[in-house]
């Protein structure tokens, strides 16, 4: 069977996608940058965080929106809600919390020690006496639409979201429903500043095309085999404006004789896949999930769950792992990844998880390196078109999608 | 604690290893990365081959702390123990201190590493 969907199988084609060139300029252009800041980021709903970083009432977590140079506040309030608020204060607009989370009674701004509630609402204004007619009740923090799904918490930077977020996740939803998330408070998290467009990045993480030739000694022979050397894919799925793609694993691959520290790293763990850190509880009931491995494939690596627009949900053998991909202009941005991994209760385990994240950081190097390279070839300008095969459809349907985005006058327009 | 074991730089036993201190035991992950990446393929290997055959005893050793309250002796030489995931990059992985065709320094940041030692 596995040889069947290699040799004949086209999951893009299969799923409707054509097969013709697309457009480059969406990767360069400074114009179709600023529209994709206004008409796909300031109107989709945009995964930030865990539900898990903010587990009691009064915790808050201080996220940054690299495309828009500013931050949230994600608050859990007392009465049980998830809120979110622009990080600035309504004195004179100054950012009022460093990036972080905790737990706290009071947010202090610490230009002028404003002072508010993680409800927002302000309550303290030192020497307010000189503030006539200031109405405190109408200066509370500013909020932002926020909603969570599965323990996935969104915001929207609309005033009022065209669309509500079960609608705009749509089958996407439907496609993670129930999926538990194993080690979901503990993100160890890498972060980059790529001289790339923001899709170049999401793209390479959306294929495996190029695994073999650019990770060679890294993970190529963890993605390709003699049985499919091109690591073509195990499944496409179209979820309205998200997608899923599954990924080929070879079976076969064992660390070699030679990475002696590595195989001691990985003695007696769950899995000897070494793109995953440890095996952690609620592991089975996670790989038992019908969309984690769709295909039931002996050959399996990883799943991609693209949320759109910027967001890579990853599943593999050993949990789950989050992309996020930032527009910063035309040609940069501002890439993070979090790799969720249980606390170690042992020295071994501990040990374990260097080894993870010493292969795991080389593999992002070789990524940086290589959406760098991308990008100046693109810049040279002298390519209109980029020619996709059909296991690329992750790009292909992304693209489609946001070159619908930015032309759609309304959001409900962009998700038909 | 151990007052014997605080007596010297590593614990009793791993004397031998005590030379690499300096230059490979270090508190997070970021600064180990950065010691590979600055260091020489020599020094990487010298210290590789030094420590790789000990690895055993070192987590032998180590398995009997607790790891997030480890006397100071014991946490340096959990820290060459996880300089040695380093070194292995380079010899393992690289064949050479920095992956190939890609940038030193570079932008990657570890944000939050993996606890304790991250």
């Amino acid at each position: 069977m596995l040889q069947e969907v290699h040799q004949s199988g086209r999951p893009g084609f299969a799923a409707g996608l054509a097969h013709t060139p697309v457009p480059l300029a969406p990767y360069r252009d400074a114009d179709f940058f600023e529209r994709e800041k206004d008409q796909v980021f300031r109107r989709a709903w945009l995964l930030l965080a865990r539900v898990e970083e903010l587990p009691v009432p009064g915790s808050y977590s201080v996220k940054p929106l690299p495309t828009f140079g500013s931050s949230v506040i994600l608050t859990h309030t007392k009465g049980g809600a998830i809120r979110a608020f622009h990080n600035s204060c309504s004195h004179r607009g100054s950012e009022i919390l460093p990036e972080g989370s905790g737990k706290q009674p009071r947010f202090v701004c610490p230009y002028h020690n404003w002072t508010y509630t993680p409800d927002g609402a302000l309550v303290g204004v030192p020497d307010e006496a000189d503030f006539p007619g200031l109405d405190k009740r109408d200066c509370g923090l500013k909020p932002v639409a926020c909603d969570t799904w599965d323990g996935w918490v969104f915001v929207n930077l609309q005033r009022e979201p065209e669309v509500g977020l079960i609608e705009y996740l749509g089958p996407m939803a439907e496609h993670l429903a129930g999926l538990n998330y194993p080690a979901a408070a503990t993100p160890m998290v890498f972060r980059a500043s790529l001289d790339a467009n923001w899709k170049v990045v999401a793209d390479a993480f959306i294929e495996t095309y190029h695994i073999p030739f650019i990770h060679p000694r890294t993970i190529g022979d963890t993605f390709a085999s003699a049985a499919n050397p091109f690591s073509r894919l195990l499944d496409f799925t179209a979820l309205g404006v998200h997608r899923a793609v599954s990924m080929y694993g070879n079976p076969e691959f064992q660390l070699g004789a030679e990475n002696r520290v590595e195989r001691t790293a990985y003695a007696g763990a769950a899995t000897d896949s070494v793109i995953a850190a440890a095996a952690s509880e609620g592991l089975t009931a996670f790989l038992g999930h019908p969309s984690v491995n769709p295909t039931g494939s002996g050959s399996w690596s990883m799943d991609v769950k693209n949320v759109f627009p910027h967001v890579h949900l990853d599943c593999g053998p050993g949990g789950f792992w989050l992309h996020h991909f930032w527009p910063m202009s035309a040609t940069t941005c501002e890439y993070e990844v979090q790799f969720y991994v249980a606390p170690a209760t042992t020295v071994r385990e501990r040990f374990q998880q260097e080894m993870y994240v010493g292969r795991v950081h080389e593999i992002v190097l070789e990524d940086l390196a290589n959406v760098a390279r991308t990008q100046r070839g693109i810049n040279s300008g002298g390519q209109q078109v980029m020619q996709l095969k059909d296991s690329e459809a992750g790009i292909r349907h992304h693209l489609d999608q946001i070159l619908k985005w930015v032309d759609a006058p309304t959001m409900r327009e962009a998700l038909l | 604690m151990n007052a014997a074991s605080d007596a010297g730089v590593l614990p009793h036993g791993f004397a031998d290893l005590e030379q690499f201190v300096p230059v490979w035991a270090h508190p997070t992950v970021g600064r180990r990365i950065a010691a590979r990446c600055n260091a020489s393929m020599d020094d990487i290997r010298t210290f590789y081959d030094a420590a790789e055959p000990r690895l055993e005893a070192m987590l032998a050793h180590l398995d009997a702390a607790k790891l997030d309250s480890m006397a100071p002796a014991d946490a340096r030489l959990m820290q060459l123990a996880l300089a040695l995931v380093q070194a292995a990059v380079a010899v393992e992985i690289n064949g050479a201190p920095i992956r190939p065709g890609t940038p030193w320094p570079n932008s990657i940041r570890v944000v939050a590493g993996p606890q304790p030692f991250g």
